[in-house]
C-alpha cells in the first residue's frame, strides 16, 4: 500500500503534486483543511502524511499533535525555509522529517522513500540473510526489529519511526561514538546541512522516552562536537 | 558659554547679583541724603531739649544762689542727684566753679570755650553729653550753668557704616542662595532638553523604540509637551518602518507559494518533456533557484533588522570558516580559483552561529564572485587588539576591487556599482547588507577597503566578551 495523504491549503500545489507523484508510484489523497485532514488520517489507511505547517484554522503543529495522540503514522512537515524554529518544533512534536518550501518534488520523493524504507525494512520479512532481525538489548531495554517494538522493563515504548531507527543504530553500535553525520545518513537517509539540528532533536525526544538507566545515568551521551554514544549499562553482578 | 545651561545660570545669577548691588548702593547713598537731614533735625531737637532742661534748672539754681547763697545750691544739687542722673555745676563767666563737686576737665574746658558770642555749647562722646549755658541771674550778673547727662539715647545713625556687623556673612549666604537657585532653575530647564537630545540621537541611530515621556516625570510645561510630540513622532515612524518591514516579509512569504508550484510544475515538465526542452527547463530551474535565494536573503535581512534574536550560543568560529571554505572550494574549482585559509586550531566565541555563518558565507561568496580566474581567495581569522579581545576575520579577493567612492555604499541592500560588468556576476545584492547587519548584531564592525595590490579586503571585527 502506497497511499499518501497531503494536507495543504494550496489546492493548486496539491494538484501538481498529485500529477507528479502519481507516476512515481504513489496513490495521493489530498485535504485542504486541518479538519478534513484529521478526519482522513483517522478514518482511512495511509502509509504517510505530508503536512503543511501554515494551515488556516488549526495550524500544522496542532494537527500533528492530534495525529500523534492516536497514531504513529510517519509525518513529513512542510515548513517555510529559514524558519528553523518551525523545523525544531515540528520534530520535537514527533514529525519524522521536514522539507522547506519551496522544495523540489524530487527531494520530496526521496524523503518519502527514506521514511518508508525505514519503516518497512524491519516489518517486511527480509529476503537477505544478512539483515536477519536480531533482538537488541541493553540492561532493561529490549528492541525487537521484527515487530518494531521497544520495551523498557515491562513498559512498551511508543516511538516514532525515526526514534526507533535511531535507537536501533545506537544500540547496534553501543559503547561506540557515532557522529551526527553518520546517524543522519543511516537514520534519515540524507546529509545534514550546516545548521540542521534534526538528529539532536530526535535524540533529545528519544532520551525523554527512555528515561535514565540503572545508575540514574543518561543512556545516550552526547560527545561535544562529534556525535552520540549509547553507554553500555554496567552489568548486574549478582546475576544467578 | 554657548550652552543653554550656562546662559540660564549666568543670566539669572547676573540679574540677582545686579539687584543686590543696586540695593546696597541705594542704602549707601541714602545715608548722605535725606537720612543725613533727618539726623541733623533730631540732633537739633535734642539740643533744644537739653538747653530747656538746663534753663529750667539754671533758673531755680540762680534764684537759690542769689537768695540763699551757695549752700542752697548744694542742697538743690544733692536733691537732684538722688532723683536723676543729672550732674550739675555752676560757674562764673570766668569759668570759676561756684558750687558742686569738682567738675571734670571736659566740663571746665567747655565752659572756658564759651564767650559772649557763643553763650551755649554741647559736647558729646560715646558715654555722656556735656552741656553748658550762659544765664543771667535776677541780680543782673551772668553765670554759666553746666551739666553732665548720661548718654542714654542709642542713636541709630551714630555709626558711619550703615550696615549690620554680619554684613559679609549675609552677602556670602546671599551669594550661595542665589547660586543654588540659579543652578536649580537652569538644571530644571536643561535636564529634559538633554534627555530629548539623547532620545533624538538614539532615534537617528535607528532605535525607533525610544520614548521620552516616562522620564519627564509629572512635568506639564512646554518641554514636556515637546517630549510628548517627540514620542508621537517616534511612534509614527516606528509604525511606518514596522509596517514596511512587515510588508517586505509578507511579500517574501507570499512569493513562496507560487514559487513552490513553479518548482513542482518544472519537475513535471522535466518528467514529460523531450530531450530538446531540458536546457531551457534547466535555465528555468536556475532562475527559480535564484529567485528563491533572493527571497530567503530578504527574509534573513528582515529577521536581522527586526532584531528579535534567540540567545547566544557557544561556538567555534574556525569550524564555521572551515565549513564555508569547503563549500567555497567546491564552487571555486570550476574557475580554477583557490580558497586558502589561515586560521588557528580553534576560536571559541559566544554569538549567533547561524547569523555569523551567513555573514562570513556572504562575504566569501562575494569574494568568489569577483576574484579573477585562477587566483586565490584568502580567509584569515585571529584574535587581535588589547588582551586579544577582538576577533578579526578577513576575506581578501584578487578581483578588480571597488572604486573608493563606492565603498561606503556597499552595505546598502541591492546597491549596484556603476559598472555594467557587475550585472553579469549574479548575486542577490543582499549579501553584504546581511553580513553587515549580522556583524552589527554581534556588536562588531564590518569594513571594506581596496587592497594595495589588487582586490577587495573585507574585515569583520567582533568584540569578545572576556568576562
Amino acid at each position: 500500500m502506497n497511499r499518501i495523504l497531503i494536507i495543504d491549503d494550496d489546492v493548486e500545489l496539491c494538484d501538481l503534486l498529485k500529477d507528479y507523484l502519481g507516476p512515481e508510484g504513489f496513490d495521493i489523497e489530498t485535504a485542504h483543511s486541518s479538519d478534513a485532514g484529521l478526519n482522513l488520517v483517522f478514518n482511512e489507511e495511509f502509509s504517510l502524511v505530508v503536512l503543511d505547517v501554515m494551515l488556516p484554522g488549526l495550524n500544522g503543529f496542532e494537527v500533528l499533535r492530534r495525529i500523534r495522540e492516536g497514531s504513529r503514522i510517519p509525518v513529513i512537515m512542510l515548513t517555510a525555509r529559514g524558519d528553523d524554529v518551525d523545523r525544531i518544533v515540528g520534530l520535537e512534536m514527533g514529525a519524522d522529517d521536514y522539507l522547506a518550501k519551496p522544495f523540489n518534488p524530487r527531494e520530496l520523493v526521496a524523503r518519502i522513500r527514506a521514511v518508508q524504507r525505514r519503516t518497512e525494512s524491519f516489518s517486511v520479512p527480509s529476503r537477505e540473510a544478512e539483515s536477519e532481525p536480531v533482538l537488541l538489548h541493553d540492561g532493561d531495554i529490549v528492541l525487537d526489529p521484527s515487530n518494531r517494538r521497544v520495551t523498557v522493563g515491562d513498559v512498551d515504548l511508543q516511538l516514532t519511526s525515526v526514534e526507533f531507527s535511531l535507537l536501533h543504530e545506537l544500540l547496534k553500535n553501543k559503547g561506540r561514538v557515532i557522529s551526527r553525520d553518520e546517524l543522519a545518513e543511516h537514520v534519515l537517509d540524507r546529509k545534514l546541512s550546516v545548521f540542521d539540528r534534526s538528529i539532536d532533536v530526535h535524540v533529545s525526544s528519544l532520551r525523554k522516552k527512555l528515561g535514565t538507566g540503572a545508575q540514574n545515568q543518561e543512556r545516550i551521551k552526547s560527545v561535544r562536537g562529534v556525535g552520540y554514544l549509547f553507554t553500555v549499562s554496567t552489568p548486574v553482578t549478582n546475576r544467578s | 558659554m554657548r550652552s543653554l545651561f550656562a546662559k540660564l545660570f549666568f543670566g539669572a545669577a547676573t540679574i540677582i547679583l545686579l539687584s543686590m548691588v543696586i540695593t546696597i548702593a541705594i542704602a549707601v547713598f541714602s545715608s548722605f541724603g535725606p537720612v543725613k537731614m533727618h539726623r541733623k533735625h533730631i540732633h537739633q531737637r535734642e539740643q533744644m531739649l537739653i538747653y530747656d532742661v538746663l534753663g529750667l534748672y539754671g533758673h531755680d539754681a540762680l534764684n537759690a544762689l542769689i537768695d540763699n547763697g551757695p549752700d542752697a545750691i548744694e542742697r538743690l544739687e544733692a536733691g537732684l542727684e538722688t532723683q536723676t542722673n543729672f550732674q550739675s555745676f555752676l560757674f562764673t563767666t570766668d569759668a570759676v566753679q561756684i558750687t558742686g563737686k569738682p567738675a571734670p576737665t571736659e566740663v571746665i574746658s567747655l565752659v572756658k570755650r564759651l564767650s559772649g558770642t557763643t553763650p551755649d555749647g554741647i559736647v558729646r562722646d560715646s558715654l555722656m553729653i556735656i552741656a553748658a549755658r550762659t544765664m543771667k541771674g535776677k541780680n543782673g550778673k551772668k553765670y554759666v550753668v553746666a551739666a553732665i547727662l548720661p548718654h542714654t539715647s542709642n542713636d541709630p545713625f551714630e555709626k558711619r557704616f550703615p550696615f549690620p556687623r554680619d554684613f559679609w556673612l549675609r552677602i556670602l549666604v546671599s551669594f550661595l542662595l542665589c547660586g543654588t537657585i540659579c543652578y536649580a532653575l537652569a538644571r530644571h530647564l536643561t535636564i529634559p532638553l538633554d534627555k530629548l537630545q539623547t532620545a533624538t540621537r538614539k532615534l537617528a541611530e535607528g532605535d525607533l523604540s525610544v520614548r521620552v515621556s516616562p522620564s519627564m516625570g509629572n512635568r506639564s510645561d512646554e518641554i514636556a509637551a515637546l517630549g510628548k510630540d517627540f514620542d508621537r513622532m517616534a511612534e509614527k515612524i516606528e509604525n511606518l518602518v514596522d509596517s514596511q518591514k512587515r510588508l517586505i516579509r509578507d511579500i517574501s512569504h507570499e512569493l513562496r507559494s507560487p514559487l513552490s508550484r513553479l518548482t513542482v510544475a518544472l519537475e513535471l515538465a522535466r518528467q514529460r518533456g523531450t530531450e530538446a526542452v531540458i536546457p531551457p527547463l534547466d535555465r528555468i530551474g536556475l532562475e527559480t533557484e535564484r529567485l528563491n535565494d533572493m527571497i530567503g536573503q530578504l527574509l534573513t535581512l528582515t529577521k536581522l533588522e527586526s532584531g528579535t534574536q534567540r540567545k547566544t550560543e557557544d561556538m567555534d568560529v574556525c569550524q564555521i570558516i572551515q565549513s564555508i571554505a569547503t563549500d567555497a572550494r567546491f564552487e571555486a574549482q570550476l574557475r580554477n580559483v583557490q580558497v586558502k585559509t589561515d586560521i588557528p586550531e580553534s576560536l571559541p566565541y559566544q554569538g549567533h552561529p547561524e547569523m555569523l555563518y551567513r555573514a562570513i558565507e556572504n562575504i566569501v561568496r562575494n569574494a568568489l564572485r569577483y576574484t579573477a580566474d585562477e587566483t586565490t581567495v584568502f580567509i584569515t581569522a585571529s584574535r587581535v587588539g588589547i588582551e586579544n579581545s577582538w576577533l578579526d576575520i578577513t576575506v581578501k579577493d584578487q578581483g578588480p576591487g571597488v572604486p573608493d567612492s563606492e565603498l561606503p555604499h556597499l552595505f546598502k541592500p541591492f546597491y549596484r556599482i556603476e559598472d555594467s560588468r557587475d550585472r553579469s556576476k549574479g548575486g542577490t545584492g543582499l549579501g553584504l547588507a546581511i553580513a553587515e547587519r549580522a556583524v552589527k548584531l554581534h556588536h562588531g564592525t564590518l569594513s571594506v577597503e581596496n587592497d594595495e595590490s589588487r582586490g577587495l579586503m573585507v574585515k569583520i571585527l567582533l568584540p569578545i566578551d572576556l568576562s
